[in-house]
């Protein structure tokens, strides 16, 4: 009769015969597909905050236990019980950090299509480190994450702020040229600003860099005016107390400085308000046809806007300008609606979709034909301010040869992240949105950083002033 | 500290999975391979394989062990025979066998020869209960097989095992 101990015995002797075989064996030396690897990275990473949940879990546990146990000591004790309760926070916000990386992984598609932004591994590891080992509430657990989601450098990924910006320093910024300056009533340049509150401008930049993400020049420019915000400057280091503060700036070598006040941001948006101007309007300046976009959809006054610009053409109308400064978007094909009333077509992006729980992205093109209307002249004005389909447009309208571009590029990248599931932290609730499409430019080899402008309009200057007069030359 | 100490933990659970990933990786495809012969097959079975012991790593020792060696073989040569009998299934007998007798064992210890005879399912079930010292529940979830039919593979086993040494006149 076999007994268990002779089992126990004998599994031993064979175990050992087996790792002598296949440490004997030649092992293959093969290369791993970069689709196992990927899934590999994927599963290392999720066997880290796996086993950190579970582990988290049982530490909660005991916790609660111990805090059960201890209750008489903790509520005799407010250092012990602020140390527990601060402790308990820590996890709960580790937690959620290691959930945030988890979804940003799986879902953003510049894992999967070799495009890991350089700073980000680095962030990462920051992010957790931080909201591991630093007491914090949920408005700066808020920051880091948003730190964190800066590095992606994608503008439509981030956090949908819970803990939103509660006071701003009324004055006027802008980024020209590399540099912060102060923007007067008229909108021009007061000079460059070195400090505020103290604090040098760099420093205060370099928080911008950190919880935005800044990645170009365009992206630069759009996020200059965040440095007013209340946590930005605290983050680096203006004492906001008494809610007025001292800028400082030069211009020429002349030093100078003022105080501007932080007002509380809805006073400011009231004080600021820009006029309400139509969505759309055009106008007809003998051979040219302007028309200004605020927001394009498919609806009837885009209707109006084809009739009108169709009977223009068929008057005699040589030169169009599309003016989609301060464009946010809307409906993209709104824009190529235009273009097809002009006998133009642009060329299509190739967008690639992450597949959600896959290291795959497919790839979707549309192959569209570039047609050109040598009759027409197209010009189409943006500026930093120009997003969404509006941006979309300007980059199709260079990579098809329709028309010149004139003005200042959008804060948004030719080829971009974009449209992607939103999700929530399951300890603090903070809801945001994860990019998982890429849409590449229909000119595959040109920048997808920076859209190339045929005419640059310094800051400050009037754009459309400037295409009359390009026009005017022309002619 | 409570908190520090469970983080230590954490942090060299996750080294060892990465270890065993990197020294075992080659290992697992190789035995892979010599199963189906087939390089995507055998690299879908590691894959597959490393989810399994990702879920099990709280119960691995150490990475170098000849015990976590045996425990990692174990699983990829079931995957990949699971894979094997899907597609082929008429093979699968012959397969088994064949895997089986493969290895050389030159000690006296009977009972050991014979177990290395047995069928891979049930080699891997004395094993896994036998040296690693699983449950029949904890088996049927490392096999992918429920937990009766561990139990009667467990049985089936000793069984052989124990007509085969009346065979050799040893009991």
């Amino acid at each position: 009769m076999i007994t268990d101990e002779m089992l126990y015995e004998a599994a031993k002797e064979v175990n050992q015969a087996l790792v002598r075989q296949w440490e004997e064996l030649p092992w293959e030396e093969h290369v791993f597909s970069k689709s196992f690897e990927r899934k590999m990275r994927r599963l290392i990473h999720r066997t880290k905050y796996q086993l950190l949940y579970r582990i988290l879990k049982q530490a909660a546990c005991l916790v609660l236990v111990l805090l059960l146990g201890c209750a008489s000591v903790l509520t005799v004790h407010a250092d012990s019980r602020e140390a527990v309760i601060d402790w308990i926070q820590r996890m709960m916000y580790y937690r959620d950090a290691g959930y945030l990386v988890e979804q940003v992984e799986d879902i953003h598609p510049c894992f999967v299509l070799d495009d890991i932004p350089a700073g980000y591994e680095e962030a990462k590891e920051q992010y957790l480190k931080t909201v591991k080992s630093k007491n914090m509430d949920e408005k700066a657990f808020e920051l880091e994450s948003m730190r964190y989601l800066a590095s992606l450098d994608d503008m439509n990924s981030g956090i949908r702020r819970k803990y939103a910006f509660q006071q701003i320093l009324d004055l006027e910024v802008a980024r020209i040229d590399g540099e912060i300056c102060l923007i007067n009533e008229e909108q021009l340049v007061e000079g460059k600003i070195t400090s505020i509150g103290g604090a040098a401008i760099d420093q205060i930049w370099a928080v911008v860099e950190q919880i935005f993400p800044v990645s170009n020049q365009s992206s630069a420019v759009f996020f200059a005016p965040y440095l007013r915000f209340d946590d930005i400057l605290r983050l680096a280091g203006v004492e906001t107390e008494n809610n007025v503060i001292t800028v400082s700036w030069e211009n020429e070598s002349e030093q100078q400085s003022a105080d501007f006040s932080l007002l509380p941001y809805e006073d400011y948006k009231k004080l600021h308000a820009a006029p309400r101007s139509d969505m759309i309007s055009y106008k007809r300046m003998d051979a040219v046809f302007y028309l200004k976009t605020d927001y394009l959809d498919l609806n009837r006054d885009l209707d109006d806007v084809c009739t009108a610009l169709s009977a223009a053409i068929a008057q005699g109308c040589t030169d169009v300008i599309i003016d989609v400064c301060g464009d946010s978007g809307g409906d993209s094909n709104a824009y190529l609606e235009l273009l097809k009333t002009m006998d133009m077509q642009a060329a299509s992006y190739t967008v690639y979709s992450r597949l959600l729980g896959s290291g795959k992205c497919r790839m979707e093109e549309d192959n569209r034909i570039v047609q050109t209307n040598s009759a027409l002249r197209l010009m189409v004005l943006s500026d930093e301010h120009t997003s969404g389909s509006a941006a979309n447009f300007c980059v199709l309208v260079k990579d098809s040869g329709l028309g010149q571009l004139v003005g200042r590029p959008s804060s948004l990248s030719p080829s971009s992240y974009g449209y992607g599931p939103s999700f929530t932290l399951p300890n603090t609730g903070l809801e945001g949105v994860i990019s998982s499409k890429y849409w590449q430019r229909p000119d595959a080899d040109a920048d997808p950083d920076s859209l190339e402008m045929d005419v640059t309009v310094p800051y400050g200057e009037d754009i459309l002033f400037y295409a009359l007069e390009l026009l005017q030359n022309r002619n | 500290m409570l908190l520090y100490l469970q983080m230590i933990d954490t942090e060299e659970e996750k080294t060892k999975f990465e270890q065993i990933y990197w020294k075992y990786r080659r290992l697992m495809f190789t035995v892979a391979l010599q199963v189906l012969h087939n390089m995507e097959d055998a690299e879908d079975v590691v894959q597959s394989s490393f989810i399994k012991i990702a879920e099990n790593i709280p119960k691995i020792g150490a990475v170098d062990s000849p015990k976590t060696m045996g425990y990692i073989v174990t699983i990829v040569k079931n995957r990949a025979i699971d894979v094997y009998r899907k597609k082929a299934r008429q093979n699968t007998v012959e397969l088994c066998e064949k895997v089986a007798s493969d290895t050389e064992y030159s000690g006296d210890n009977e009972l050991a020869k014979q177990i290395l005879k047995l069928p891979e399912k049930y080699r891997s079930v004395i094993l896994l209960k036998y040296y690693h010292g699983y449950t029949t529940r904890e088996i049927a979830g490392i096999l992918n097989i429920t937990e009766a039919n561990a139990s009667k593979i467990d049985q089936r086993a000793k069984e052989k095992l124990q007509k085969s040494l009346e065979r050799e006149d040893v009991l």
